[in-house]
């Protein structure tokens, strides 16, 4: 076993365990702070996927902002007293955990089992030019005019972070 | 590694996601397991950007990211704006569209 | 992976030291606990009520208003990056993502919730 595998599953056993916690602990500030160490290994993850502009990326808006917003959220709708008064899960959960473990398993049979695997194309062959790194690739698919580019999408998410600010002010703001 | 790791490990990571949107009555939590959801899905972007030895993957993360930022701030604004309206947050007692 | 691999071992021996540290303190530092010591605010005076005023929405808005313009800058990286090579073009894109963007921040100015009275 290689030092990459080594890595790939104590950040994988990190991250599964950190999503229970997410999911499963009563306090939701616990649950909040268990997001900010799922982030940090998604991110963990994409380093060790040679993608560190995505890594740098997700620590900056998930890890960093992301979750400070949710506990602010968690700060503004907390009433004193009435904390843990209830179970937090409703009366369904069981269903629930059966589809869940359906779906899980069904999603697993098919990325396995799958004659599109492409499990072998690429893995560690894939050496760049030098020169050539990840924001650059990136860029280039998002920025430059040539046919199979993403120009007009790009665009749009700015349209679509305009409805997100105005939104923010129009529900957001007490008056 | 092999590619089917990432994506068993994206695989149990979105099964979890929805196990919290259905059981957890906290909209908070339900948020932050559709956050789960979608960084399951980044994961498995990817991977497959990775295996496939192209930038495309990451560059959809990428504007999964931007897409997912715009849904924190109005999510959590409505959430917010429920609860200045209702004084709870129970996704349980949120039956009515009129508030 | 061979380039990746420092940025492994930084984050590990971080975490290493931090867990050390506390480990360390709580181990040997010596612990005479007083109720004064144990108030969240050790100095000052004495709390009577638990404060009924909850904190601002403005806190929040300004945290929304924040990621919104924090993906804005982070997607200017790579075009930064590219500008050499995409001359007049990519001014062209800036140009249009701010222009689109100008309006929600124009909005929001007069609106006034960059004002913290």
């Amino acid at each position: 076993m290689d030092l990459a595998t080594l890595i790939f599953w104590i950040i994988a056993v990190i991250l599964v365990g950190s999503a229970l916690m997410v999911v499963g602990l009563r306090n939701i500030v616990h649950s909040a702070v268990a997001l900010i160490l799922l982030f940090a290994m998604a991110a963990g993850i994409y380093v060790l996927l040679d993608a560190e502009f995505i890594a740098i990326v997700q620590i900056l808006i998930y890890a960093g902002a992301v979750t400070i917003l949710i506990l602010f959220a968690l700060m503004l709708t907390r009433i004193t007293g009435q904390q843990s008064r209830t179970n937090p899960t409703n009366k369904q959960w069981w269903i629930a955990l059966v589809i869940c473990t359906l779906l899980g398993v069904s999603i697993i049979y098919a990325a396995t089992t799958s004659p599109h695997a492409v499990a072998t194309v690429g893995s560690d062959s894939g050496q760049l030019p030098a020169g050539i790194n990840n924001v650059v690739r990136i860029g280039q698919l998002l920025y430059s005019p040539t046919q199979y580019s993403f120009v007009l999408p790009f665009e749009i998410a700015s349209l679509v972070l305009l409805v997100a600010i105005i939104g923010a002010i129009v529900i957001g703001r007490e008056d | 590694m092999p590619l089917s790791a990432y994506l068993i490990m994206s695989a149990i990571l979105f099964s979890i996601g929805v196990v919290g949107v259905l059981i957890r009555r906290s909209p908070l939590v339900i948020f932050m397991s559709i956050e789960l959801m979608l960084n399951a899905v980044n994961l498995s972007f990817v991977a497959f950007s990775k295996f496939l030895d192209t930038a495309d993957g990451q560059m959809f993360v990428f504007l999964v990211l931007t897409v997912a930022a715009a849904e924190v701030v109005v999510g959590l604004a409505i959430i917010v704006s429920i609860f200045r309206t209702r004084r709870t947050i129970d996704v349980d007692e949120m039956n009515a569209l009129r508030g | 992976m061979a380039t990746t691999l420092p940025i492994f071992i930084m984050v590990a021996l971080a975490i290493l030291f931090g867990v050390l540290v506390m480990v360390i303190t709580t181990i040997i530092g010596p612990k005479k606990p007083t109720p004064e010591k144990l108030a969240p605010y050790e100095c000052g005076m004495q709390e009577i009520a638990a404060p009924k005023r909850r904190f601002p929405v403005k806190y929040l808005l300004t945290g929304m208003l924040f990621i919104v313009f924090d993906i804005e800058i982070v997607s200017f990286y790579p075009l930064a990056i590219l500008m050499r090579q995409l001359k007049v073009f990519g001014l062209i894109e800036l140009l249009v993502f701010l222009l689109i963007l100008m309006v929600g921040y124009i909005y929001v100015w007069r609106k006034g919730a960059f004002t913290w009275e």
